[in-house]
């Protein structure tokens, strides 16, 4: 529910300020955000009144956020050609995992995995440029800065979540706190990143 | 039971360290490099504003010499030949028209120094303008025969630069009239989509610039070509005169 509200609120800033982003590669999050949204209103309902389980959906979820996230990097990356080689492995995982786990029963841990170290590699990639370039001076007025720090600090926290997930089989709670405090971090930084992006 | 809800414990408190870690070290990168660059561009500022004063100075020097050499070897004549004139006229009172006409001539000479002296027609002209100016007066004194062109569309250059680029061309013309026992002395002006190419060339005698290129003129056109972001290609040869070429974009 936590993250609901939390979801509703930057969609709402994200319609807020659409304007003034509308015309940069960072539009691709306003239809984004607004699949996530339907897909935890719809995950939320399942879980809670159909009894059903919501893996498929959140597999889904790790296709699609791969491929947002790869054409965004691409684009606000320059359109390097090294970053092919994560839609490759990201294939291959899909593959491994379609083999190895059902994708009604389990999350594609594989491709989630190649999700996060592609996040983790082009923020990475995207910081290191932009620490290089002139436009270091306003960096907390660039919307995209704002977008790439919340997704590097989600996976950063997320991958040994996703190591250690063996761990804490049966502790829902405790995965469900720290993934809040992700999303919480995630969230706020895509949230500074549409209000910068209007001034 | 204990120990595994420690084992949680770590591994949330693992986690929640590494994001604020994270995210410390982040914007700690990002600010210290931010205030580098702002230390760097305030020198650069500084660097510029210095060598604008420098410049000034020079400009203001040259001008100097300039109505010094114009008020001797122009106006001075003039009014030599006035004065000639006048002793003569004492006996051949016809003569006293020659007279006028000589010191209304000096008269205009004297006005148009006096405009192109005056800072506030510096400023008001563009680079165009007072490069003319400033080669017309060579023509004037005949130091040297001068040609001047411009082509394309002018766009705006701002004043500090203009300046500069205005010293620049003044070094090349002293050097040119002191130096290079040139006859003819050639500028054109020419914006190019968002740039400016100026040439300029004389017919002097010219250097080999492989030997000389180290020289104190050279340096400074080069320093001060850099400073306003401009390119030079500076070009001479025993014999064949020498030629510079700026390009400057537009800002």
């Amino acid at each position: 529910m936590y993250l609901l509200v939390l979801l509703v609120a930057t969609v709402g800033v994200a319609l807020y300020f659409w304007s003034s982003y509308k015309t940069t590669p960072q539009r691709i999050f306003m239809p984004f955000l607004l699949y996530v949204l339907c897909n935890e209103i719809l995950a939320y309902y399942m879980l809670n009144h159909l009894k059903l389980i919501t893996q498929p959906l959140y597999n889904v979820y790790t296709i699609v956020a791969f491929f947002v996230y790869f054409y965004w990097f691409w684009q606000v990356l320059e359109k390097p050609k090294w970053i092919w080689v994560f839609p490759l492995l990201f294939l291959s995982a899909i593959v491994f995992d379609d083999i190895n786990e059902s994708f009604t029963q389990s999350l594609w841990s594989s491709s989630v995995l190649v999700l996060s170290v592609m996040s983790i590699f082009c923020s990475l990639a995207f910081f290191g440029k932009l620490l290089m370039s002139d436009n270091v001076i306003h960096y907390y007025k660039m919307q995209s800065f704002w977008v790439v720090a919340g997704v590097l600090i989600f996976f950063i926290g997320f991958v040994p979540l996703l190591l250690f997930q063996g761990i804490l089989k049966g502790q829902t709670q405790t995965y469900q706190a720290v993934l809040a405090i992700l999303n919480t971090v995630y969230y706020s930084f895509f949230i500074i990143g549409f209000y910068v992006s209007s001034k | 039971m204990l120990a595994q809800n420690e084992g949680l414990l770590l591994i949330i408190f693992s986690i929640v360290f590494l994001v604020v870690i994270s995210m410390v070290v982040l914007f700690a990168v990002f600010n210290e490099r931010k205030n580098k660059l702002i230390q760097k561009s305030t020198e650069e500022r500084n660097k510029f504003e210095n060598e604008l004063a420098k410049t000034q100075i020079e400009i203001r020097e040259a001008t100097l010499q300039n109505i010094s050499w114009e008020l001797h070897d122009n106006i001075g004549q003039l009014m030599t030949l006035a004065k000639i004139k006048a002793q003569a006229a004492q006996d051949q009172p016809q003569k006293i028209e020659e007279v006028a006409e000589v010191i209304g001539r000096a008269l205009r000479e004297l006005r148009a120094l006096s405009k192109a002296i005056n800072p506030e027609n510096f400023s008001n002209l563009d680079l165009a303008e007072s490069l003319k100016e400033e080669i017309n007066r060579y023509d004037r004194v005949n130091f040297i025969k001068t040609s001047f062109s411009t082509k394309g569309t002018p766009f705006p250059i701002t004043k500090k630069d203009k300046v500069i680029l205005f010293r620049i061309m003044q070094e090349f013309f002293t050097n040119t009239i002191k130096h290079a026992k040139a006859t003819e002395l050639k500028l054109d002006l020419e914006y190019k989509n968002k740039t400016l190419i100026i040439k300029v060339e004389d017919n002097g005698k010219g250097f080999d610039i492989d030997r000389e290129h180290q020289g104190m003129g050279l340096k400074n056109i080069k320093k001060r070509a850099e400073i306003v972001g401009g390119t030079i290609k500076h070009q001479s040869r025993k014999g064949k005169g020498t030629s510079l070429e700026i390009k400057y974009n537009e800002k």
